[in-house]
């Protein structure tokens, strides 16, 4: 469940405060009830105070108003059971609390915000850019005669390039949109000024404070900047808030047919873009994915909040062999996935999504990568074919993943062993069945599911050979969806009772009885533990032996056998062979 | 939240309230001079000279009482200077009168918005506390709090008023809960207050949520009993201090923090005051007692008392199914007695690592519903933790954190304590397994034939689990039958370490022709299961049945038996595994496949996870 409930604008200006713009119109709590005002019975005062009289009166209107949801003129307008009036007053707050984090919460309900001023005058406040404008749109005035359109527009437009890094389309355009309206209202402009606005998201955050702290890291303070930068060059905010405002009053004048609230909705959504994009960022966030969204055709914002717990990836490219710096890069990759050149990219939309929601100023690169990636190719492959250099293109996949893009797999290959991931989302069933069936409707979903119950290559489940591309496909569609998770092999050492009890020194094994001994890393094997090793090779023809003991410090539960046969340069073969050879001392397990 | 991470010390505590003449104003802090107020600094100057003095007399006198140096056994020497304002505090002169801060070094800046208390109030605290919290001081040199830029959300408009407000500054975090009192006896006709409680910026406050809220009932009804406020308040009130006798009260609820001079003192000096303690000195009991002890108690008159108390809030327990398994990791028939709860007495005797939620509410015959409630309690105690029904057809499987098994000789040496099995005698152990023939495992690790078994075998034989081996198979596969290893207890110690993790089994619906039902035999809905919601409900509420001869057949024979398998169409979705289903319809594994089988041939698939 989101915590996210809904978004509002709120703006100052010389006619006072209001709340512009909310979103979405009718917003539901996660938890709780909209409290009920006033309790009379509660108290032995008598309770004809008028205050009192006056909440019953506005909680009676409020039920008139019902649940069609239709809005008549009497009625004072309600986000999460507060009237806008009020939350647009308690929403703007003095001075001292602007240009930094607000957070209000009122019961269960926490605003969270960025008030901003938008004085240009004002000096001790920091607004460099701000009066740099003024001074130059001064300037320019005082160069011109008449303080007519065209000469304030001037200090926009040679403005620009230094301060947007955009593509022609969008900068022109805005230029075009900003002279449009500085010529309009350029009069009025001194009347209201906007002095201050709140972009405030309300939230029921389940987590506490971290929850609301991230919204406004990862989200309200980059939407706040980029509003604000567009709000002082072209007066952005001012104008989209007339448009909002005017339209709600237009709706409200009716007072004959009832307007109901999803059409002012509809009609706010489909005139101005500010309320386009607040309603845009609001709806990928609830649905957790990333929001690309730019604000006024001129800034180009991608934002999302990094999920809790993932780790970030280790760029780390060194080549790892030798067994001295293997333990340290094997705590390591426990902690955070090492990208290996045995690793494939696999992107979580098709590459037409994906790259319909890249900015427009994207890495060329980039863009070629996501049009020829499939999870079939390793990095190492990809590197040959993108001519580029193994990190840049783990830069590249980080990337992707950072942005819910793309994760990263082992190679797709028929000899993995895939299962039923545990975490796999069962629950969903219906929904990923119906994509299921529109993708491959010669398949069935629960059938593949069952035959990937037990652990076995992903090639035992393939019917015929030519049935392997299709298989393929639907592997990649499986592990897009966790559905099923790659089964690694570890390996564990342990030697026989039958070798531990010749070692004469053998203190452990006498305190613990007659027993086989696990050695937990045999990399660091003491002395003893590395003649067992030895005693163990021994009893094999040399060749094999001196195989066995090159790869016995993986034997510790650490490296998968994939790891291992890409770091010592084996094949999958030689290393069955050793394990078939050894079988008596070690131990495998079958990990996800 | 994962665990609990300790109280948030309360920085500070202030008492607002609305002013007829000067608006909303601070009548009260603890400490003092937490708080700036360009208003409430100038009122300060100007209160002599003011119509209503009186106000101002009074907070006056408060502080003064809240200064009073109590006699200090061996001043550190280092603190003299502060010791001389101490003096002075202690002897009020006219001159001190008007404004209170002039007195202490820093007063000056007070004004201006720098808030550095006045060593006397550190040292009275230190004084106080003997087991003090360490991090109580460390605030007292930040950024001080402007009452100004707040003020509009600590006496709210009404919209606001009787609800818990957080509002958060630059520094500090401010949890309160505004009232209105409304009434005709006052000058507005109406007294608006708020008592503030004052953290850091990123403090979790949600423990202190109920004590805020608490207080401020607590006082609104003291108010509208007693007019408690208005009189002891600034704002228009009389009487201020407290008596001896009080005071006595309240230092027996100090747990004897205060030294018997004080008392002494106090008595002499406010011996003709009247007999209720002012709200300074309450807001200052309950900043230290809560920072100190987490609790505290105030008795204010013979009738009312303050009594409020922390308590820690973990996370919300997951819910509990009724094909979950409780396991007691806490000798909870020890502690339990008379007083607990009915329903818990009768379920905690049953809880044995082996009843699912459905069979203990069956045993002690308690409504299911209560059963997972209490058992959700404990879980939320952490007395119990939660594994599943164990059965020789369920599949296990092990997780990487296996590996950490090889690094805690502790744990080895728990293992395998734990799953040995206990009816045996030793010596019979020896000798069976003496001649324990051909099993792999024990070619591998030589002669296991000790009692406890060795943990090399234990490891092996968890690494032997794996998807798509039932239990049953891997005792056959590995001859665990010959190890004397408790498979019951072996697996528990597995789930419950948290390595070893269980693999479900799924039905699946897979026919695509939509409804199937027809093919089969009449289902004989029962009457009490006719609704659309059947399932469950007339299922539980049906007469027992007999899980064994569970046949679809014959409970056709048997009409008040329904059958499950429209209902349990429904659930075939990957929602439910076997064992929710195999709870819910109160039959046995076997049962279920058979009636999956026989019913509905080729139409369920069985996916594990």
């Amino acid at each position: 469940m989101s915590p996210v409930l809904g978004v509002l604008l709120i703006c100052y200006s010389s006619r006072g405060h209001q709340l512009v713009f909310s979103y979405p119109s009718d917003p539901k709590r996660t938890r709780g009830q909209v409290r009920r005002r006033t309790r009379p019975s509660r108290t032995l005062l008598q309770g004809a105070s008028p205050e009192r009289l006056e909440s019953f009166d506005r909680s009676n209107l409020f039920a008139h108003r019902g649940p069609d949801g239709h809005l008549r003129q009497n009625d004072s307008e309600q986000f999460l059971g507060f009237e806008t009036h009020f939350l647009s007053d308690v929403l703007s707050p003095k001075v001292a609390l602007c240009d930094r984090q607000f957070q209000l919460t009122v019961d269960d309900v926490t605003f969270v915000g960025h008030p901003t001023l938008l004085h240009a005058d004002r000096p001790g406040t920091g607004h460099r850019f701000a009066r740099m404008i003024q001074r130059k749109r001064l300037a320019a005035q005082d160069a011109a005669v008449d303080p007519s359109s065209s000469s304030s527009v001037n200090p926009d437009t040679s403005q620009l390039p230094a301060e947007s890094p955009l593509s022609e389309s969008g900068r022109s355009e805005a230029s075009q949109k900003s002279a449009g309206m500085l010529a309009s209202p350029g009069a009025s402009a001194s009347a209201h000024q906007l002095t201050m606005f709140n972009l405030v998201f309300a939230m029921q955050p389940n987590d506490g404070q971290r929850e609301v702290d991230d919204m406004y890291i990862h989200i309200i303070s980059k939407i706040t900047a980029a509003l604000k930068y567009e709000q002082l060059k072209r007066g952005y905010i001012r104008r989209e808030a007339e448009l909002i405002l005017s339209i709600k009053d237009e709706a409200q004048c009716k007072t004959s047919e009832r307007v109901h609230l999803n059409d002012i909705m509809d009609r706010i959504l489909a005139g101005s873009t500010l309320a386009k994009c607040l309603a845009d960022i609001y709806n990928s966030i609830t649905n957790q994915s990333g929001a690309h969204v730019v604000v006024n055709a001129s800034v180009d914002l991608s934002l999302h909040i990094p999920e809790r717990g993932t780790k970030p990836l280790s760029l780390s490219s060194r080549p790892l062999s030798a067994s001295g710096t293997l333990d340290q890069s094997v705590t390591n990759s426990r902690d955070h996935p090492i990208l290996r050149p045995y690793h494939a990219l696999l992107l979580l939309h098709d590459p037409e999504e994906v790259l319909k929601s890249l900015p427009l100023d994207t890495l060329p690169l980039l863009v070629e990568l996501i049009q020829i990636v499939t999870p079939t190719q390793c990095f190492e492959q990809l590197q040959t074919m993108l001519d580029c250099s193994l990190s840049q293109l783990y830069r590249l996949a980080a990337h992707l993943v950072h942005w819910h893009k793309a994760k990263i797999i082992d190679v797709i290959s028929m000899r993995n062993v895939y299962v039923v991931a545990p975490e796999a989302p069962l629950e969903q069933l219906p929904r990923l069945m119906e994509e299921f069936n529109n993708r491959f409707p010669q398949m069935d979903l629960p059938t593949i599911l069952a035959d990937l119950s037990t652990p076995r290559p992903y090639s035992v489940i393939i019917p015929r050979k030519e049935a392997r591309t299709l298989y393929l496909e639907v592997l990649t569609f499986l592990l897009r969806h966790d559905l099923v998770a790659q089964l690694h092999m570890y390996i564990y050492l342990m030697i026989p009772y039958s070798i531990c009890k010749n070692s004469t020194v053998g203190n452990v094994s006498d305190s613990e009885g007659p027993t086989a001994i696990i050695i937990p890393d045999p990399a660091k094997a003491t002395e003893l533990e590395r003649e067992w090793i030895n005693q163990v090779a021994c009893e094999q023809p040399s060749a094999i032996a001196s195989l066995f003991l090159r790869l016995v410090p993986y034997f510790s539960g650490k490296c998968h056998v994939e790891e291992i046969v890409f770091r010592e340069n084996l094949t999958r073969k030689d290393l069955r062979t050793i394990l078939s050879r050894f079988r008596e001392v070690v131990i495998t397990a079958l990990l996800p | 939240m994962d665990a609990f991470q300790g109280f948030p010390p309360v920085l500070a505590i202030f008492y607002s309230e609305f002013h007829p003449t000067q608006g909303p104003k601070v009548s009260f802090q603890v400490p003092e001079n937490f708080l700036s107020s360009s208003t409430a600094t100038a009122a300060a100057a100007n209160s002599s000279s003011l119509a209503n003095p009186l106000p101002h007399h009074h907070s006056h006198s408060t502080l003064a009482l809240a200064q009073q140096p109590p006699q200090q056994p061996q001043p550190p020497a280092a603190t003299l200077p502060a010791m001389t304002h101490l003096m002075a505090d202690a002897t009020p002169t006219p001159a001190n009168t008007p404004n209170f801060g002039a007195l202490s070094p820093q007063g000056g800046d007070g004004s201006r918005g720098i808030r550095e208390p006045s060593t006397t109030m550190k040292q009275r605290q230190q004084h106080h506390h003997h087991h003090e919290t360490p991090h109580y001081h460390q605030h007292s040199t930040q950024a001080t709090l402007d009452f100004d830029s707040i003020s509009e959300y600590i006496i709210p408009k009404p919209a606001l008023s009787n609800r818990l407000v957080t509002i958060s500054t630059p520094h500090y975090k401010i949890l309160s809960h505004p009232v209105t009192i409304t009434s005709a006896k006052y000058e507005r006709n109406a007294l608006l207050f708020n008592v503030c409680f004052v953290f850091e910026k990123n403090a979790q406050t949600t423990v202190y949520e109920q004590v805020v809220r608490k207080l401020a009932r607590t006082l609104r009804s003291l108010e509208v009993q007693t007019g408690f406020l208005s009189t002891s308040g600034s704002g228009s009130g009389a009487g201020s201090s407290s008596s001896s006798s009080d005071r006595e009260h309240m230092n027996m609820q100090r747990k004897g923090s205060y030294a018997e001079e004080n008392e002494m003192e106090w008595g002499k000096e406010n011996a003709a005051e009247k007999a209720t303690p002012t709200l300074g000195n309450i807001l200052e009991q309950i900043l230290e007692d809560l920072n100190s002890y987490a609790e505290c108690q105030i008795p204010i008159n013979s009738a009312s008392m303050i009594n409020l108390k922390l308590f820690p809030k973990y996370a919300d327990p997951p819910p509990v199914h009724d094909y979950q398994v409780p396991v007691l990791i806490v000798n909870l028939s020890r502690v339990m007695d008379k007083h607990w709860d009915m329903t818990m007495r009768r379920i905690i005797p049953r809880i044995n690592g082996v009843h699912s939620v459905r069979k203990i509410a069956d045993l002690a015959d308690v409504d299911p519903l209560l059963v997972r409630i209490a058992v959700q309690h404990l879980l939320y105690y952490g007395c119990v933790k939660i594994v599943d029904i164990f059965l020789f057809s369920n599949v296990y499987a092990v997780k990487s954190t296996i590996t950490g098994l090889l690094y805690s000789k502790g744990l080895q040496k728990e293992v395998a304590g734990f799953v040995t099995k206990r009816e045996q005698p030793i010596s019979t152990t020896l000798s069976t397994s003496g001649a324990a023939p051909n099993a792999s495992m024990n070619q591998q690790t030589g002669h296991m034939v000790t009692t406890p078994p060795p943990f090399a075998l234990l490891f092996s034989l968890y690494c032997a689990l794996k998807p798509g081996l039932t239990v049953a198979e891997w005792i056959e596969e590995n001859n665990v039958w010959d190890l004397h290893v408790d498979v019951r207890r072996f697996i528990l110690f597995g789930l419950l370490h948290g390595f070893l993790y269980r693999i479900h089994k799924y039905p699946i619906w897979v026919a695509r022709d939509s409804e199937p039902p027809s093919q089969q035999p009449p289902l004989p809905l029962t009457a009490n299961s006719s609704t659309a919601t059947i399932s469950t409900a007339g299922l539980v509420a049906a007469p027992p049945p007999t899980p064994p001869t569970l046949h679809p057949q014959q409970q056709q024979q048997q009409p008040p038996q329904p059958v499950p398998n429209k209902t349990l169409k429904r659930f075939l979705d990957g929602t439910k595994h076997y064992d929710a289903l195999c709870t819910m319809f109160n039959c046995s594994p076997r049962d279920l496949d058979e009636i999956l089988e026989k019913d509905v041939p080729g139409s369920v698939r069985f996916v594990w996870k």
